[in-house]
């Protein structure tokens, strides 16, 4: 689109025809001079009229043109790619990322400072009179300002901050749509974004122009492309291992959790193998920074949030009578759940219900905050074909949640994503760890192999099912092998959220707290909001971790867990843009600030130098030889 | 260092109000050096035919005389004894320009001058001398009368011309041709503006008949080479009408159209026997008209000695 920086100088503009009055001018002011005879002049006049009148007309519009020219580069124009201004369009819907992803820092800037302040200079290019949406999304689209100036939409995006919700980029664009749909078609969408991988699974349809700013950091150089957690299950006070992928050029590595630098590996390539150990329970994020050696490259920054579990109660492996023994010298179980990754498997048989005693030493630990464990046999697989009565026991009773032998294939046909995503897909290799939902929680005890199992009741507190498999699955069936990973993402899902729906529980997301669970609401941070008066209410679950819900009904927790695609910052690669189909133009693929991007175009320096060649033609043919 | 002063330049001949002094004055610088009259006619009459003696030309052996008679006969010729000489002097409003280079001596002063010197070259040998000045008619018109009363008369015309209206060449030829019965001397003195084929046919018609004919064609400067600047409204002399131009443009073509142009006229005459000398205001005719005049005398006394031979 064509603008002028001083338009007040189009006004000059006839000035151009300068030439022709001139002309007119000089014709009317003739100087007569009477000669002896006009014979020869009306011939040598006839024979070269035609040229010269051509060349009259060709050296008035030549004239004609450098002034024009001139006056037009006085006013500075200057050509802005269509779309960054779209041709003022009538309406401009500007939609800006404020998902969890965007608090990743590349380079030593927010991604979502870097949008915003892109935003911002986009704001300000529109003219006044366009009706500006300004849109804030994650999980949700949030109108900021509805059909405001350009100003007003200005001042208000300094009130936005980003959050911890996911990217919802669809109902973003649907919201957009419709704002431009009433507007008659004229307008377009600008997003600010760092388009997280899980917004671009599917092309996506937008009918109106869509000017996207990548706000992520440019490809890179090299660096992190797998953080994975080598243990089942993290736990507080044992080592955490992690593997870590790194390619590229040789780079400075961090390894940092909860803020505190963990361990320190220089120039590495390839996989390699790390450990830290969490102290504490809860949500930790492990950062690995990627340092590059030249001075060229960008920090490559990659988290892991991980969820760590409370020290299990471990049982020693032994008999089925071995139960019975370890809860008869339950004294003397604390000094066994100290290593997670050596744990046994307590054998108990379901059909011998648990004598009160033994039920309130369980119980006592797991209100205690520990976990309980169960090894299953490789060559049993999922199948279970070798479960007796435990087996039937977890048909009949968990008719709410996840069964074993019912995890529908390909039920999860999205690729395991989270927090923990990449931990599954690490330990699988290993060893799994599994949680089943179930309506009551069962330990459970296997017979057939000799082995001991594993079966736990929930009593109380305690609110995980898990099964640690210490070998391969590879000797089970395919229908195993493709299921469990699925089976397992959701179920440490449920870990994590604690309810039938997980999704239900991602970071930014709303609570809603019917009216009969009013009372008291904790925060991860100890900030305690009191429900009362009418319900239901809407909390905005804006804070990683567990929040607590305590009210007359009883206690509830929810495990708040980053939003899945955003957990994984791992910036995306030029070519991932690609998948946002053809209706999105993408104005760079390198992640470059918008200012940079499609810059105007100073169309005077080729209006000065079209005066100049336009002066070089009206000096050639103004010379009498081409007379 | 300054100009020395040139007694014959067009202006300072101008500028003596005296025509015949003028003329005078232009004639005895015209004339020093020559020992015969400039102005003799070249025609010749045939007198008789003698035998041929060795030393004759072959081209003078009469070839018809000898096929009747077998006997070689030369024949002899005599110079025509008393000339008449008219002179024509163009008188149309284009003659009544002075350009800048001629420092305003127009071109009818230069003829003026020029026809007074040839008047006086004429009566001093004795011939008769008519004058004619000429634009679309023929006024005035003296007819050829021998004396020094002739070359006062004709003098006094020619102070008197007055320019005005077009040439016409064709009427000129008519009427010189109806006044003339015998064979003369035509000096017609004209810038020659005018359809170039209309003049060669007028001019070759006289000719024709058996009279010689001198075209003096004078040319201001301009007319050459004009030095036309900016836009300008020409008028012409003769027709008033105007023409609305770009000098810059126009000039450099005019010269090469110029140029051709006279070049076309010189031929033109050439061609037809009659003797052409173009002279320019800005330069004294003295030098031109003495080899001019120089190269007729020639040519009149090789004629002469023929006739000698008898």
């Amino acid at each position: 689109m064509l603008q002028f920086s001083a338009p007040w100088l189009l006004a000059a503009l006839p000035v151009a025809l300068l030439p022709l009055l001139l002309y007119w001018w000089k014709r009317r002011q003739r100087h007569r001079r009477r000669f002896p005879s006009l014979q020869l002049v009306r011939e040598t006049v006839a024979e070269q009229a035609r040229r010269l009148r051509l060349r009259e007309i060709l050296l008035l519009l030549l004239r004609i043109l450098v002034l024009a020219c001139i006056v037009l580069a006085a006013a500075g124009p200057v050509v802005r790619p269509e779309g960054l201004l779209g041709g003022a369009p009538e309406r401009v819907v500007v939609l800006l990322d404020k998902s969890l992803s965007m608090t990743a820092v590349e380079s030593g800037v927010e991604r979502f400072e870097r949008a915003k302040s892109a935003c911002a200079r986009y704001l300000k290019l529109l003219p006044a009179g366009t009706l500006v949406d300004l849109i804030a999304f994650d999980d949700r689209p949030r109108p900021v300002a509805e059909s405001a100036e350009p100003s007003e939409a200005l001042a208000a995006l300094g009130g936005v901050e980003a959050g911890l919700g996911g990217t919802d980029l669809d109902s973003a664009l649907a919201l957009a749509a419709s704002r431009l749909d009433s507007s008659g078609g004229n307008g377009l969408a600008a997003l600010f974004s760092d388009l997280p991988a899980a917004c671009v699974t599917e092309p996506l349809a937008f009918p109106y122009p869509l000017l996207v700013y990548p706000a992520g950091a440019s490809a890179r150089n090299g660096g992190v492309e797998e953080l994975g957690a080598r243990n089942a299950l993290p736990l507080a006070g044992a080592e955490l291992g992690l593997t870590a992928e790194v390619t590229g050029p040789s780079r400075d590595y961090r390894l940092a959790a909860d803020g505190e630098e963990a361990s320190l590996v220089e120039s590495v390539t390839g996989r390699f193998d790390m450990g830290l150990v969490p102290a504490e329970p809860g949500w930790t994020v492990i950062q690995l920074t990627a340092e590059p050696t030249d001075a060229f490259g960008v920090d490559d920054v990659f988290r892991l949030a991980v969820f760590v579990h409370p020290a299990p109660l471990v049982f020693p492996t032994g008999d089925a009578g071995l139960l019975g023994t370890a809860l008869d010298t339950a004294p003397g179980l604390a000094s066994r759940t100290t290593d997670a990754s050596a744990a046994d498997v307590l054998l108990w048989n379901a059909e011998q219900p648990l004598s009160a005693e033994q039920e309130a030493l369980v119980k006592g630990r797991l209100d205690g905050g520990a976990g309980l464990m169960l090894a299953v046999p490789p060559e049993d697989g999922l199948a279970f074909p070798a479960w007796t009565g435990i087996g039937s026991a977890v048909r009949r009773e968990a008719a709410a949640g996840y069964r074993l032998g019912q995890i529908p294939e390909n039920e999860v046909t999205r690729p395991l994503a989270g927090p923990l995503g990449e931990l599954t897909r690490s330990a699988v290799a290993d060893r799994i760890a599994a949680c089943v939902l179930s309506d009551e929680w069962r330990v459970l005890v296997r017979y057939s192999s000799g082995e001991p199992a594993l079966a736990y009741r929930e009593f109380s507190a305690g609110r995980l099912l898990l099964w640690l498999l210490p070998y391969r699955l590879q000797d089970g069936t395919f229908a195993a092998t493709e299921a469990f990973p699925s089976l397992f993402n959701q179920a440490l899902r449920f870990c994590a959220y604690g309810e039938a729906e997980p999704s239900s529980y991602t970071a930014g997301r709303v609570l809603t707290v019917p009216a009969s669970d009013g009372g008291r609401l904790t925060a991860p941070d100890g900030e305690t909001t009191v429900l009362d008066g009418d319900g239901p209410w809407s909390v905005e679950l804006d804070q990683l971790g567990v929040w607590r819900l305590e009210s007359d009904a009883g206690e509830r927790l929810f495990a708040v867990n980053a939003p899945t695609g955003e957990g994984d910052l791992t910036v995306l690669e030029p070519g991932d843009y690609g998948l946002l189909g053809p209706t999105i133009e993408v104005l760079s693929t390198e992640g470059l600030a918008p200012e940079a991007v499609g810059g105007p175009f100073p169309l005077w320096r080729v209006l000065l130098a079209l005066v100049v060649l336009l002066l070089l033609a009206e000096l050639a043919l103004a010379d009498a030889r081409w007379r | 260092m300054a100009e020395a002063f040139n007694p014959l330049e067009p202006a300072a001949v101008a500028e003596i109000g005296d025509l015949r002094l003028r003329a005078r004055l232009v004639v005895e610088g015209l004339l020093a050096g020559l020992h015969r009259s400039p102005l003799r006619g070249v025609a010749q009459e045939f007198v008789e035919h003698r035998p041929y003696r060795p030393g004759d030309e072959p081209r003078l052996v009469d070839w018809r005389v000898w096929a009747k008679t077998d006997r070689l006969y030369v024949k002899n010729f005599r110079q025509e004894a008393d000339l008449r000489c008219w002179l024509a002097v163009d008188t149309s409003a284009s003659m009544d320009y002075a350009g800048e280079r001629a420092r305003g001596v127009t071109k009818l002063v230069y003829a003026v001058s020029l026809a007074a010197a040839l008047a006086y070259i004429v009566v001093r040998q004795g011939d008769g001398l008519a004058l004619a000045g000429f634009g679309e008619r023929i006024e005035p018109y003296l007819p050829p009368r021998r004396g020094p009363l002739q070359l006062s008369i004709v003098l006094a015309a020619l102070g008197e011309l007055k320019t005005g209206g077009q040439t016409d060449f064709a009427a000129l030829a008519r009427e010189l041709a109806a006044r003339t019965t015998r064979r003369g001397l035509f000096v017609v003195i004209s810038d020659l503006w005018g359809d170039p084929d209309v003049l060669g046919t007028s001019l070759a018609a006289l000719a024709a008949r058996k009279h010689e004919l001198l075209c003096l064609h004078v040319l201001d400067p301009d007319e050459l080479e004009p030095d036309f600047k900016g836009a300008l409204l020409l008028e012409d002399a003769e027709d008033s009408s105007r023409l609305p131009v770009d000098g810059e443009a126009l000039a450099l073509r005019y010269r090469r159209r110029a140029r051709e142009h006279f070049e076309k006229i010189s031929a033109r005459l050439r061609s037809a026997g009659i003797d052409y000398l173009r002279l320019t205001t800005d330069e004294p005719f003295t030098g031109p008209l003495r080899r001019f005049l120089s190269r007729r005398a020639d040519l009149v006394s090789a004629v002469g000695r023929r006739t000698m031979r008898r």
